[in-house]
């Protein structure tokens, strides 16, 4: 065997175990989500909506320059179903008018508040509550990035437990029911996340979700399916085996005591919720502890996120998930292949740095061998093709597989239109996005690993969906 | 094998397997778009129906006859219907679910080896209201899934028989909060006529802690206020969820001579039960404890300085007085802002006034 032969079998076997092992996770995820549905009766939501006894919740809504969609967003939270939820908007040094739309749509007032100061973080600038809401409070601080604008959030909220979203984000009208259901159900549930899918395409009339149609764009639409592929198949199996290592900082319920024990979330972090999660793995699953803490994701709490259409936001997103990822890594090393951490070292960890951090490095390696290959030579065009082929039809497959089952859910795609729509994203992924999503992704790599790039890059150009 | 001639045996292979995938998921959203479909189109038309036989317009035998071209999403309706029937509604209600051959089915589905059959059965029990169901769901209390056994005292519940409420509370004897509250809540389903076997509980020498927590919150809830005495007795409890349980049942039951005896709580070594005892002192207005109130201000957990400073601006304008003067001239720090703050909230800060040196 030369060395050509072994670069292909490299090629064959790593794309093999990536989408085996994608496969896999999509199976085991569908198998937790019948689980799921069949522990669940119709009343249960119906019964935690009306007890007194439900957990109340503090929601944080950190905000950046968010003046368009801002109102819009508090609106969506506020109207949710819920028995008892208060709703905190940190403006983490806006230069736009959110101050000014949020006072003028919310009626706000100055106070003097203070909270239990068991988080650090940069200088509170002044409080304001609502006038005519009262379990709405706003927080005006100096800027300090989003996980230090969220440690201000739950310094001034009050209930047991956290619900940490983002400006942009829309929330089902149930989420908070389906994200609270596994606190009360077992106490060693410390955190719950749910699905998240973009909102581009959403129609909202005054903070309520009326109806929902994909993304217009083929970037849209390409997302559509990998947020269907990863965010909820995927994510549903990583759970399974507590592997879960990228909650979405869209959507995440966290119990207030486990937050403050973790110290946070990190303000030097590049993506704060990828940092954190691979921290809250790291204490919840350390077997020293002997706590049997739990981390649950909850297939039906449906949070919509916007997505970039545009390919330079897209690309910069992408370059900074990629360099969060790798920090999150670097700073859990001691977690991989340890099994102090039960499966999420031996498996979850490991999982991340091969699979998710290294993944476009090494398919991008394997596209740059198979054309410098032809050029010497070595293979020709019709090897080539067969090998692009192989790589094509397997993300396809995947792809197909998460549709397959988001049709048996309550997430299936209504309309005839949207699902042809869906199926053309499919076909069309791997003939040039995925390649520039790689392509982002290996950049992001060498930027963070030789240039030690650590800014969040470029802030998104909000669409108003009302 | 080459390594080529493999990866085209297997691309050939998934190309087979994604057409076959396409075909499925065209079939499936097929099926499913007329199961909706057809799902919301019934719905349309029976519910006018069902609420004309409610409003007495429409016969028993129409709305039946109606219902029975798909029991299934009739079922399902009449659950929903259920859930917000009123009183005068619930016996023509009866008599339509009486009609439908459920009832057998849904007890014979009680016995399934599969739990989730189990427990979404014992669910629908509850809902047909049918009292022939209680032995049954009695049974199903020592099921061994506990969602099971929660889903059968729910039912219960709803069929509301005194003599179930002892049952459900010896088979869902369980330490730790989350499941004690979902049995709080199954009792507290049956309303006043649990009463009765919660007092019992409470003057039982021999109760564990575990149920003593539940019979008091339950009592709480309820209001008991036969209970006062015997809950008086447990605030020297030697389990702290019984003593602040105690606070906060009393606080409920609203009886003023109980104050007192709450207030001896207020240097509890739990923050907690301090915390509980502020607002228990708040909720009853009683202004002769404001002293123990201004020390609350200066506690070292935070939520029990919130607590104190909430119960004086409850207390009215001496306790507002009380707050003006620990914003401006109290000598511990947090006592200072804990009471801006609070005054604040109430719009009752004078921003001119010298507060935090």
């Amino acid at each position: 065997m030369n060395a050509v032969h072994i670069i292909l079998w490299f090629i064959l076997i790593y794309y093999f175990a990536l989408h085996g092992l994608y496969l896999f996770l999509i199976l085991l995820g569908s198998v937790q989500m019948r689980r799921f549905y069949n522990q669940i009766t119709f009343a249960e939501y119906h019964r935690i909506a009306h007890s007194t006894l439900t957990m109340p919740i503090s929601i944080i809504i950190p905000s950046y320059n968010e003046g368009k969609i801002i109102v819009e967003t508090v609106s969506n939270v506020l109207k949710l179903n819920y028995p008892l939820h208060e709703v905190i908007v940190v403006s983490d040094g806006s230069t736009d008018d959110t101050m000014k739309v949020l006072a003028e749509a919310f009626n706000l007032r100055r106070v003097e508040k203070y909270g239990p100061k068991h988080l650090q973080t940069n200088r509170v600038l002044s409080v304001h509550e609502s006038l005519d809401i009262p379990n709405l409070v706003v927080v005006e601080k100096e800027n300090g990035r989003r996980a230090d604008a969220i440690n201000a959030g739950v310094t001034f909220s009050q209930y047991p437990l956290l619900c940490i979203t983002d400006a942009d984000c829309y929330l089902d009208k149930d989420a908070l029911l389906h994200l609270a259901r596994p606190f009360l159900r077992d106490s060693h549930v410390v955190a719950t996340t749910g699905v998240v899918r973009p909102s581009n395409g959403l129609k909202i009339e005054n903070g309520e979700i009326v109806d929902r149609a994909f993304p217009k764009t083929l970037l849209g639409l390409n997302q559509e399916v990998e947020y269907a592929r990863s965010f909820q198949w995927a994510r549903t199996g990583l759970s399974r085996l507590n592997s879960m290592l990228c909650i979405s900082g869209a959507l995440m319920m966290i119990k207030k005591t486990t937050f403050e024990a973790l110290g946070g979330s990190s303000a030097t972090a590049i993506t704060d919720d990828i940092e954190f999660t691979v921290r809250l793995h790291q204490h919840a699953f350390d077997h020293k502890r002997k706590e049997k803490e739990k981390l649950v994701f909850v297939p039906d709490a449906v949070c919509y996120t916007e997505v970039p259409e545009k390919f330079g936001l897209y690309a910069s997103q992408r370059n900074r998930w990629q360099r969060g990822t790798l920090q999150a890594l670097f700073r859990g090393w001691r977690m991989i292949f340890n099994p102090r951490y039960g499966l999420t070292g031996l498996f979850g960890m490991p999982f991340f740095l091969i699979f998710e951090a290294f993944a476009a490095l090494v398919e991008c390696t394997a596209w740059i061998s198979m054309f410098v290959l032809l050029f010497l030579g070595d293979v020709n065009i019709w090897e080539v093709v067969v090998m692009l082929y192989f790589a094509y039809i397997l993300n396809v497959f995947i792809s197909l597989s998460a549709i397959l089952l988001s049709e048996t859910t309550k997430l299936r795609t209504g309309r005839w239109g949207e699902l042809w729509k869906e199926l053309l994203a499919v076909f069309l992924d791997n003939l040039g996005f995925h390649q520039f999503h790689l392509l982002a992704r290996v950049l992001g790599t060498i930027e963070y690993v030789i240039f030690r790039r650590k800014d969040l890059g470029a802030h998104m150009d909000r669409i108003v969906l009302s | 094998m080459n390594v080529i001639t493999l990866a085209l045996y297997l691309a050939a292979l998934f190309t087979i397997l994604s057409a076959i995938l396409v075909i499925v998921i065209l079939a499936l959203h097929f099926i499913k778009r007329r199961e909706v479909l057809h799902r919301e189109a019934f719905t349309a038309e029976a519910t006018p129906i069902v609420k004309g036989y409610f409003a007495g317009k429409i016969s028993l035998e129409e709305t039946v006859d109606f219902l029975k071209r798909d029991p299934s999403d009739s079922l399902g309706l009449l659950i929903r219907i259920s859930e917000g029937a009123t009183p005068e509604e619930s016996p023509r209600l009866k008599a339509l679910l009486a009609a439908f051959p459920f009832q057998q089915k849904e007890i014979a589905a009680l016995k399934s080896k599969r739990a989730p059959v189990r427990l979404k059965n014992a669910q629908i029990l509850g809902y047909l209201r049918d009292p022939a169901a209680i032995p049954h769901l009695l049974t199903a209390l020592d099921d061994e899934v506990l969602s099971v056994r929660l889903a059968a005292a729910q039912s219960l519940a709803l069929l509301g028989d005194p003599d179930t409420v002892f049952p459900i509370l010896l088979a869902l004897d369980l330490p730790g909060e989350v499941p004690q509250r979902r049995i709080a809540e199954a009792l507290f389903a049956f309303g006043q006529t649990a009463a009765e076997p919660m007092l019992e509980v409470l003057n039982s020498p021999d109760t564990p802690h575990s149920q003593l927590t539940i019979a008091v919150r339950v009592c709480g809830m309820l209001q008991v206020r036969q209970a006062a005495p015997r809950l008086v007795m447990l605030l020297q409890h030697d389990v702290m969820p019984v003593r602040l349980n105690c606070v906060r049942a009393l606080s409920s039951i609203g009886d003023r001579s109980t104050i007192s005896a709450i207030s001896q709580l207020a240097d509890d070594p739990d923050w907690e039960v301090r915390n509980a005892v502020m607002r228990a002192i708040g909720a009853a207005q009683a202004s002769e404890y404001s002293s123990l109130l201004l020390r609350g201000l200066a506690d070292a957990a935070w939520w029990v300085r919130y607590s104190a400073a909430q119960a004086l601006y409850q207390l009215g304008a001496p306790g507002i007085q009380a707050l003006k003067d620990a914003a401006s001239n109290n000598l511990d720090r947090y006592a200072r802002d804990i009471s801006t703050q609070i005054l604040q909230e109430h719009q009752l800060h004078d921003n001119h006034s010298p507060t935090r040196p």
